[in-house]
């Protein structure tokens, strides 16, 4: 008996002790975390000026694949080439469990030093209240300030704080040039309005025996994030937000009806059958024709597949109607040893840096300065590129109820308005509806 | 049986010979699906990646190129992957069958208080996903006093993440293995003890002595359950592993589908090389599956 | 809920009083005690800490006690309805033709005329033992619809193919094809080592009385199977009502919700809209009712009481 109440004592004190760690994970970090700084502190002021004692920084970059891994060991190798003492011990994670991994080592305290984060994600990172205010700690006379274009400057800018250099994931026009000629199209000239865009699109679509979607004109994305062709559309009718300052979505205004009747025309007109799988990845398996929903990180693969030969790449499409989002480099603000942090978050974010993001993982680079060397690897494919990045947009303001809105409003509602399942309108109508709920129950609870 | 007539009897042997065909001829069928799914994965991976995105299918590729596998085992630190799963694996595996074989034989040969709840207990943790629980799983691990840098109040260090200890110590519960064990172990003649008890022998001689030789059918069973589950896992070690030096097969595997499209030659490549080990497991225990599930209680 | 098995249990506890080998002492507890330790520790402690998420609102970051304000959440959540259908639907087929198929499929690979018995069986077993993550890949080959096997086969036909896993209405049943293609050599393999266990004796004397094969089945195979088939029910039961990574690779849930599942979701609001809280109540839901199954299960498929799960 007495053995019994033990176990049940023990047990109930772990279980408490394990809520507690949970709950107060911030309480738990300072407190294990303070520790550290101390003692890295004193052994920084025994060695004094004549060195650094090695440190080892961790840095976490979401993807997968070998560019991201070239990427992330790429970023580790300049950072030791700069600071003899600092080591960077890079990880690549797979995109589909990163929050998952970095929400789960945030609440144990174990986050690392440096990581990327999702742009739309970054809300809720900063939520955790471990990311470094990075204008802050780069100070007024970092020469990125004017290097970066002011309007990616803005995107990882929320509730007034500047979180990190943004490595562009940008969607610019490509059409594919052969299958331009082969429907007796200019192989040089793209579409330049949506409704020439549509005509062409009608032109391009191939059919196969079965009269199914063979070929798409147009990539639509139908499920999955579908959103992301839907802003597409909305930047042509001349709507640049998802929702406004106060994150109230403004689905229901007149262009994004419009840009959601467009974008439903396509399925409706035969162009491209949402039950065939026309999804992110047509245009890069060589079933779309043209599209403005392919990240620029997919040319490394398009090169291989469909050819640079073949692929045309549009300017500023219809002065910029191009969507821009990526991964940002960011710093945990509770790190063990901020020093070595913040100087290898300068050799990472430096011009050098930005460049290597451009040529292993293909992201457009942030800077300027390192335009130049990205566009050299095949000049007319990535020059457009670089001229899209200072008119290129993104949904709106950073929204702290991002997955509210995607998960759980667009993506089902536009999907059953894709599916036939509701009008446009009242698709629109429901996301709106969905969202509003969701939203108040979080701010209900939190 | 003795008086049908010639002419019954042939028919009647025919038309046992035309069941037992038809019989055979859909068993046969479902076992050619099977392989069928697993022949196209395999030729998959043999071909050039053109030919896999191309719709006019064969199923044989067209050239053989077993270069795919090359440069997937060369692409990356496979080596040490592979390393890594088969030590956690091999070390769950027998940690696991001793200490179920030990508390297996505990619940087949003794009498204690509060035995009936506990493998309904043990179920129960089979019932929840583990996704819920991987913080609070997270945060032990990493509070495990005076490893990884602990201090005595599990404080300062990372405890037992990033370590073969934190892969292997939640594996090593197994309540199927338990359950296994102690159901083969009913099977035994209780004589057996009993003899052995005369013979001055305690409980734990007549389990090391009696019980743990005869126990080859269970083990290699469990074996192969066991070493399917623990290979097998992704989420689990994903989340305790910091370093690409303590990744598994499965996560490597994870590695091969892209963000924006896959590339099917070397998808399929890594997911043949990642059953290779579980399959040679298999056809070595194989032999003594069939004995080692015991499930009745038929005496 | 343990206590109520206990009273279920009554009856077999004097069994085991009965058959017991006497001293009463500490070494039984010490033979359990380093597999029920780690078991504890680091499983169930972790487990019970998220039923108590369940009454919280716990985001990963904060947590403060809501009450049942989660369970009421659920009641009017219609993706969570869905999923609950689709993983009903899903476990129901599932488990229902493994069982079935696997019986099947033992009962005529045990068969002395049947050649390549074993040779079968191998093969049968294998996609058993491939990941899941694995299987997906395969199968989301398979399904694909400009280059998957099974549009040329349908083609081949004469049918014109479709995109299977983008149709709601065949994205399910796809997916209960492939939890079948997963599990039957599992329930076949473990179906074929109880028929090998039940005595010749019996076929023989039901043989002399000039039972057919197909009434010896029924006869003896069936009814003595039924603690095998007890077994596997709740096995079974417990992982195809858990499945994830199938969903999370292949389908993510859609097209229009058709294929979530209770753990999809469970993943989703834990990870991607960071209610831990509201993510732990599901999961509590999801074991109520994995256990409401296995209680009925015990009550009426284990009336001989000849398997023992104690």
């Amino acid at each position: 008996m007495k053995k019994r109440v033990l176990a049940v004592l023990m047990s109930g004190m772990m279980l408490t002790s394990l809520l507690a760690g949970c709950g107060a994970g911030d309480d738990q970090k300072d407190g294990g975390q303070g520790g550290g700084t101390d003692t890295q502190k004193e052994q920084e002021s025994d060695t004094g000026s004549e060195g650094h004692e090695e440190v080892t920084l961790t840095l976490w970059w979401p993807g997968s694949g070998d560019a991201y891994e070239e990427l992330a060991n790429g970023l580790a190798e300049l950072v030791e080439a700069e600071y003899d003492w600092i080591k960077v011990d890079p990880l690549v994670i797979p995109w589909s469990d990163y929050d998952a991994k970095m929400n789960v080592a945030f609440s144990g305290g174990t986050a690392p030093d440096l990581f990327g984060v999702g742009l739309n994600t970054l809300p809720n990172y900063v939520q955790t209240g471990n990311l470094a205010d990075m204008r802050a700690e780069l100070g007024e006379d970092w020469d990125g300030w004017e290097d970066i274009p002011e309007n990616i400057q803005e995107y990882t800018t929320y509730e007034d704080v500047w979180y990190g250099v943004l490595m562009c994931d940008l969607r610019p026009f490509m059409w594919r040039k052969d299958l331009f000629e082969k429907a007796g199209l200019d192989p040089d000239t793209p579409p330049s309005t949506k409704e020439e865009l549509m005509e062409y699109a009608e032109k391009l679509t191939e059919y196969n025996d079965d009269g199914k979607v063979e070929v798409a004109g147009f990539q639509i994305q139908t499920s999955g994030f579908s959103d992301q062709t839907l802003f597409s559309a909305m930047l042509m009718c001349g709507i640049s937000d998802f929702w406004d300052e106060n994150y109230d979505l403004t689905l229901l205004e007149p262009e994004v009806v419009e840009a959601a009747e467009y974008c439903k025309s396509f399925v409706d007109n035969g162009l491209c059958d949402y039950s065939e799988g026309i999804a992110t990845t047509s245009f890069t398996e060589g079933l779309a024709a043209m599209t403005l929903n392919t990240a620029c990180n997919e040319l490394g693969n398009l090169k291989e597949t469909i050819g640079f030969d073949n692929i045309g790449v549009a300017e500023p499409f219809m002065d910029g109607v191009n969507f821009v989002g990526g991964t940002i480099v960011c710093a945990n603000k509770n790190s063990k040893n901020m020093e070595a942090a913040m100087l290898a978050y300068e050799v990472m974010a430096s011009t050098k840096g930005c460049e290597l993001a451009g040529t292993t993982a293909g992201f457009c680079p942030p800077r300027e300065s390192a335009l130049e060397a990205y566009v050299a690897q095949a000049p007319e494919i990535y020059g457009p590129i670089a001229e899209i990045l200072p008119k290129a947009k993104t949904y709106g303001p950073l929204n702290p109820y991002f997955a509210d809105f995607r998960q759980g409003a667009i993506m089902d509602n536009m999907e059953q308005v894709y599916y036939g399942k509701v009008d446009v309108k009242e698709g629109l109508k429901n996301a709106v509806d969905a969202y509003k709920q969701l939203r108040e129950e979080r701010d209900a609870n939190n | 049986m003795w008086n049908l007539t010639e002419k019954k009897r042939r028919r009647i042997i025919k038309s046992h010979f035309l069941a037992r065909g038809l019989v055979w001829l859909l068993v046969a069928g479902i076992v050619l699906l099977v392989l069928g799914t697993l022949m196209i994965a395999l030729f998959t991976s043999l071909k050039t990646p053109e030919e896999t995105l191309v719709s006019s299918f064969r199923i044989l590729p067209e050239e053989w190129r077993w270069e795919n596998y090359l440069d997937v085992i060369k692409g990356d630190i496979w080596g040490r992957y592979f390393f890594n799963s088969t030590f956690i694996t091999v070390v769950v595996v027998s940690a696991s069958i001793l200490i179920s074989a030990l508390a297996g034989y505990a619940f087949a040969r003794m009498e204690f208080k509060g035995r009936q709840p506990l493998f309904l207990l043990f179920l129960c943790g089979m019932m929840i996903p583990s996704q819920v629980y991987i913080i609070p799983q997270y945060i032990l691990m990493r509070s495990i006093p005076l490893v990884g840098g602990n201090d005595l109040y599990g404080r300062g260090g990372m405890g037992f993440l990033n370590t073969y200890w934190g892969l292997i110590i939640p594996f090593l519960a197994a309540p199927l293995g338990v359950f296994l064990i102690k159901q083969f172990y009913m099977g035994f003649p209780r004589s057996l003890d009993e003899a052995a008890r005369l013979d001055g022998c305690n409980s734990f001689q007549i389990f090391r002595y009696i019980y743990l030789p005869l126990s080859k059918p269970v083990f290699a069973t469990f074996a192969i359950l066991k070493f399917t589950g623990t290979w097998n896992d992704y989420f689990y070690s994903l989340i305790m592993t910091n370093s690409k030096t303590m990744y598994t097969v499965q996560i490597a595997l994870q590695q091969y589908k892209g963000e924006y499209g896959i590339e099917w030659h070397y998808l399929m490549a890594a997911t043949i090389l990642s059953v290779l080990p579980i399959l040679v497991v298999y056809i070595f225990a194989q032999k003594y599956f069939t004995q080692g599930i015991v499930t009745s209680g038929l005496k | 809920m343990p206590w109520m098995l206990i009273n279920n249990y009554g009856r077999s506890e004097m069994q085991i009083t009965k058959r017991s080998s006497g001293r009463r002492s500490l070494s039984p507890y010490l033979y359990i005690a380093p597999a029920f330790f780690v078991y504890a520790v680091f499983i169930l402690i972790p487990l019970l800490c998220a039923i108590v998420f369940s009454f919280t609102n716990y985001n990963i970051q904060n947590m403060k006690f809501t009450g049942l304000a989660n369970y009421a959440r659920m009641l009017g959540d219609a993706k969570f309805h869905q999923a609950l259908l689709n993983t009903l639907l899903y476990s129901f087929f599932v488990v229902a033709v493994n069982l079935v198929l696997g019986l099947l499929l033992a009962a005529i690979l045990g068969q002395r005329w049947f050649k390549g018995s074993a040779f079968c069986r191998s093969v049968l077993y294998i996609p058993y033992i491939v990941s899941p993550i694995a299987a997906s890949m395969i199968w989301l080959y398979l399904y694909d619809s400009k280059v998957g096997v099974v549009n040329m086969v349908i083609k081949g036909l004469g049918f014109s193919g479709k995109s299977w896993l983008l149709d709601e209405k065949t994205a399910l049943p796809c997916l209960i094809v492939m939890g079948i293609w997963q599990g039957v050599g599992y329930c076949m393999v473990v179906y074929f080592s109880a028929l090998k266990n039940i005595p010749d004796y019996l076929y023989e004397a039901a043989r002399i009385d000039g039972a057919s094969a197909v009434t010896q089945f029924f006869k003896i195979s069936i009814p003595l199977l039924s603690s095998t088939t007890f077994f596997l029910l709740v096995m079974t039961m417990i992982s195809s009502f858990q499945v994830f990574a199938q969903i999370m690779v292949m389908t993510g849930g859609g097209p229009l919700s058709s294929t979530t599942t209770i753990a999809h979701q469970i993943y989703e609001n834990a990870f991607v809209k960071y209610s831990m809280g509201y993510a732990s109540s599901q999961a509590v839901v999801l074991f109520a009712i994995v256990l409401i199954f296995t209680l009925i299960f015990f009550k009426y498929g284990n009336k001989e009481g000849d398997v023992e799960l104690d």
